[in-house]
């Protein structure tokens, strides 16, 4: 394994016809991780996962998972996956929740019943209702259980909130760190609701049409995105670059932007402009993202 | 935390398990209307019988129900399965196209539970309704092929003594197993199954209408067409040895309307037919699971 | 003090972070771990914060009485100015009583 790295992809393209999917992404989830895969709608996390999956082929690169080339070792790698796709539902409609289980159970030597038990209890799942009766959220939550409960060395979740009503999202989320706690488990997980995994995730990918435009720790991005509170003089005018930034709000004598870039030398070229640097405030998670993706568009 | 562990992918014997048992519970409703079909036909046959009072003769290779059954049932062995999507089947840890043959498999299991019921169920009503299975009957057939016309001289037919041939009752299950293989192999290779179905029918069509049109410039389009249908190793000689091409009715210019044979069927031919179009059944469905194989880069 | 999977349950908090926050308690003196039977507070803390408390009453006290208020005045409103202020967000604050007492955002 390089560096201890879970999940890793080399100059991973796709394109869809015409329209560009994935664009030399080279993501590194390191072994132990939470890393969240952030990004808009269509920006290439569900492709990225699939592709992680061998469910769909790259144009271009190579993906690894746990040392393992996904694509010439592909179900070596994906013994080592519990994956939650992009949409919920199950073709297997006829089958009950209990026999669907017990059917996955055969692929997994590793598969854990009473664990799986206690996860369809916790998500308040029936075991005899049949996987074609379920709602769309209690299908999400059986596809989680069948993810988890061979508590794989990887998690690849594709947005596994969605469609939860706001009760079963915080327990679900609150079963993942469980789990996390119990299991080393690395889990890479696709989402844009950022805010639900402010203190679960501990590294961030961002995505902007299928390029990864920032891939960093979560100290990293607390670093480097900073919400900057300054005292200028009466009639200051910010310079070109600074008013493209966007100010957040601004007084007669006060500023205040969000900024991206190492803060010792935004901190200089603000004086240099002429400003006093009164404070400089780390984001919660998802406002350090939206930063980074606003940043990224403007230029 | 501590590094984690290898996970090893499952072993065949566990994978084809339980592809069987997921299988098994599939088409229940379709399993279960087909039996109630195939038991009502058989009621009233059994009723005819014992009517007449001769008992039900013993004709496997004749019916063609199991080679039907082995063209539907891939419809619901793979039913809910997205072949060219992101199918819950592929995202298992096991090679794909092994898994889609596993999966192939596990149908023809139950395919063949439900033939051998099916003979099973002509041997019982055979045996209850008073017939043996092996006595000999007595064929009427025609001394030359070239004489099948409507109404027949009854000095060109001469009876002969047919002992049946217990190797042919085999053949419910080869030709559930070609036909079966076949549409597997329709339904894995293509997108689009009944199109390609239906198209091909249209196709047909259009290419005999053009031929008729242009007045018999037909390139050997239709005897290669027949010959697939009824030649000596044709669908035909697959699906029942030959028989239903082989026995035709015909009047006697007495009158009389009877069961004629151009000639008897034959063991041999069966076979070889049989192996002709397992093979290439197996050889489309190898194809056609090659098709979802793990290594290809686009 | 709730074990770290259940803290991090509870919270929804990686186990890492908590499992680092505990380990630097731990270092730092104010937790220790009893092995088989979980991480507690440290007795000689729990005296700091005594005597950290007595401080602050005694110098509130003073204040008050400089400004000419009684002791039942000052402890009413010291509740109500309390109750006013809006739930901080929760901080691992190493506290004798583990979760319930852990709302209320004590300060250090």
């Amino acid at each position: 394994m390089s560096g201890g790295d879970a999940v890793t992809t080399h100059g991973l393209c796709k394109r869809y016809g015409g329209e560009t999917a994935l664009e030399e992404v080279n993501l590194r989830v390191p072994e132990g991780g939470v890393y969240v895969l952030a990004g808009a709608n269509g920006a290439g996390k569900s492709t990225t996962l699939k592709v992680l999956m061998n469910l769909e082929r790259a144009d271009a690169g190579t993906a690894e998972i746990q040392g393992l080339d996904t694509v010439r070792r592909g179900p070596e790698a994906r013994a080592q996956v519990g994956y939650v796709p992009e949409r919920p539902g199950h073709g297997y409609g006829w089958m009950t929740c209990r026999s669907l289980m017990k059917h996955v159970s055969a692929y997994y030597a590793t598969w854990d019943h009473a664990y799986a038990d206690r996860l369809s209890l916790a998500f308040g799942l029936g075991l005899d209702r049949r996987a074609g009766t379920l709602s769309k959220g209690e299908s999400r939550r059986l596809q989680l259980v069948l993810a988890l409960a061979h508590r794989p060395p990887v998690l690849l979740l594709d947005e596994p909130t969605d469609g939860l009503d706001p009760v079963v999202r915080s327990r679900t989320l609150s079963l993942l760190a469980e789990h996390l706690a119990d299991t080393p488990t690395t889990i890479l997980i696709s989402t844009h609701q950022i805010h639900e995994l402010e203190s679960l995730g501990d590294h961030v990918g961002i995505l902007l049409q299928g390029r990864l435009v920032a891939q960093m720790s979560r100290d990293e991005l607390q670093r480097t995105v900073g919400r900057y509170r300054v005292e200028v003089p009466s009639g200051w005018q910010a310079t070109h670059e600074l008013h493209a930034a966007g100010v957040l709000s601004s007084g007669a004598r006060e500023a205040q932007w969000t900024l991206v870039g190492d803060q010792r030398e935004l901190v200089d070229r603000l004086t240099l402009a002429g400003a006093h640097v009164r404070e400089v405030e780390s984001l919660a998670l998802a406002d350090a993202v939206h930063a980074f993706l606003a940043q990224e568009v403007t230029r | 935390m501590t590094s984690t562990t290898f996970h090893s992918p499952p072993r065949t014997r566990d994978v084809l398990l339980a592809q069987i048992r997921a299988v098994g519970v599939a088409p229940q409703g379709p399993a279960l209307a087909a039996m109630a079909v195939v038991a009502l036909a058989t009621l009233f046959i059994t009723i005819e019988s014992l009517k007449t009072g001769k008992g039900i003769a013993f004709h496997p290779e004749r019916q063609m129900l199991p080679g039907i059954m082995g063209l539907l049932l891939p419809i619901m062995v793979w039913r809910g399965e997205e072949r060219f999507g992101a199918s819950f089947l592929w995202t298992l840890p096991v090679d794909r196209w092994r898994h889609a043959l596993a999966k192939v498999f596990a149908g023809w299991v139950w395919l063949m539970g439900g033939v051998a019921l099916f003979v099973f169920w002509s041997l019982a009503l055979t045996l209850l309704s008073g017939g043996t299975i092996l006595a000999e009957e007595t064929l009427r057939l025609l001394r030359s092929v070239s004489l099948a016309s409507r109404t027949l001289d009854p000095a060109a037919v001469e009876t002969v003594r047919w002992t049946p041939e217990p190797l042919l009752w085999l053949a419910p299950l080869t030709s559930a197993t070609a036909t079966y293989l076949l549409a597997s192999a329709l339904g894995l290779g293509t997108r689009h199954p009944l199109r390609w179905i239906v198209g091909s029918v249209i196709g047909f069509y259009v290419v005999s209408g053009v031929g008729e049109a242009a007045n018999g410039v037909w390139l050997g389009f239709e005897p290669l067409l027949e010959s697939v249908f009824e030649g000596p190793y044709g669908l035909d000689a697959l699906l029942t040895a030959r028989t239903t091409f082989l026995n035709i009715e015909a009047t006697l210019t007495t009158g009389d309307r009877v069961e004629v044979w151009r000639a008897l069927p034959d063991a041999g031919q069966w076979a070889t037919a049989t192996l002709l179009w397992m093979g290439a059944g197996l050889v489309t469905l190898l194809a056609a699971a090659f098709r979802h194989r793990e290594g290809r880069r686009a | 003090m709730p074990s770290v999977r259940e803290l991090s349950s509870q919270l929804v908090v990686n186990p890492r972070t908590v499992w680092q926050a505990y380990q630097e308690l731990e270092r730092e003196g104010v937790l220790y771990v009893r092995r088989g039977q979980g991480t507690f507070v440290s007795p000689d803390v729990r005296a700091d914060r005594r005597a950290v408390a007595r401080e602050v009453a005694k110098r509130a006290l003073l204040e008050a009485r400089r400004s000419g208020l009684g002791v039942e005045e000052l402890m009413e409103t010291i509740r109500k100015v309390a109750n006013e202020e809006v739930e901080e967000p929760l901080v691992p604050a190493p506290s004798a009583k583990p979760a319930s007492s852990s709302k209320r955002g004590d300060g250090k």
